[in-house]
């Protein structure tokens, strides 16, 4: 009888640990996004302004070098305005993937 | 301790297992209960009844468990397909931000080279009345390059401030 009391008393400790093990199963589903890599032009660092040669005479030589630095500036404005709209449309897809 | 192992395993083996695992018990289970007064075969009915007892159990939880783990690996799936989406539409938007850069770029380009031959073209005329002087490409220069004497000044106590913070 107490051989009996004491199978019995193994196979539900048996059993209690199956479902323990068993039901701590991780349910986090394991996938992760990558962050996403940004276009090549827009990671290039800016052009540095070109100073007015020191003898430079003519107002001409001013308007040229101003003409010159403003067209960096646009273009540095360009891929400004570019980073933005990466960041933008990155994060929005973040957020319609993940749910957040 | 997490059954990682189980994502493993292709998903018929799994049904097949959980399914033959269920049976095997049942029938161990309703034989050792049945034949527990035959002779011969009364002395292994204790053993049979525990053992089936378990693999019924078994059985029935990972029955169970086995539709948890489909639904998780479903979940799997639409997360990895929806990241694949992601990324292609991503990829996408930096093919037309790279197109929309070289293409402004371009045009800028152009722009400047039209406007320097504009200066060169009125280069007389513009001239005409005006000289630099060393002072206007001093000052030309320092409101370019933030070099001037105030933000220098600016420049190197905030640069003392920041080795004061870091000591």
């Amino acid at each position: 009888m107490d051989n009996k009391k004491q199978c019995i008393g193994i196979v539900i400790i048996a059993i209690i640990i199956l479902v323990l093990t068993t039901g701590c199963a991780s349910t986090t589903v394991p996938v992760t996004m990558n962050f996403p890599e940004a276009p090549e032009p827009i990671l290039l660092e800016p052009e540095e302004l070109e100073p007015l040669p020191a003898d430079a005479k003519e107002l001409t030589d001013l308007l040229e070098n101003t003409t010159v630095n403003y067209g960096k500036y646009r273009e540095l404005k360009i891929k400004y305005i570019q980073w933005q709209r990466w960041f933008n449309s990155n994060r929005r897809l973040h957020k319609e993937t993940t749910n957040e | 301790m997490s059954l990682w192992f189980i994502q493993l395993i292709p998903t018929s083996w799994l049904d097949t297992a959980a399914f033959l695992i269920l049976i095997v018990g049942a029938v161990m289970f309703f034989a050792g209960q049945l034949f527990k007064y035959t002779p011969f075969v009364k002395q292994y009915n204790l053993p049979l009844r525990i053992i089936g007892f378990i693999l019924l159990m078994a059985g029935a939880y990972f029955n169970g468990g086995l539709g948890v783990e489909m639904e998780y690996r479903e979940r799997i799936a639409e997360m990895e397909e929806k990241i694949a989406i992601a990324e292609a539409k991503s990829k996408e938007e930096n093919i037309k931000i790279v197109k929309e850069i070289e293409t402004k770029t371009e045009i800028i380009k152009q722009d400047t080279v039209e406007t320097l031959a504009e200066i060169e073209r009125l280069k007389e005329q513009l001239n005409a009345n005006c000289e630099l002087s060393p002072e206007v490409i001093t000052i030309y220069n320092q409101g370019m390059t933030g070099e001037s004497p105030l933000s220098k000044d600016v420049i190197e106590q905030y640069n003392e401030s920041i080795k004061g913070g870091a000591e």
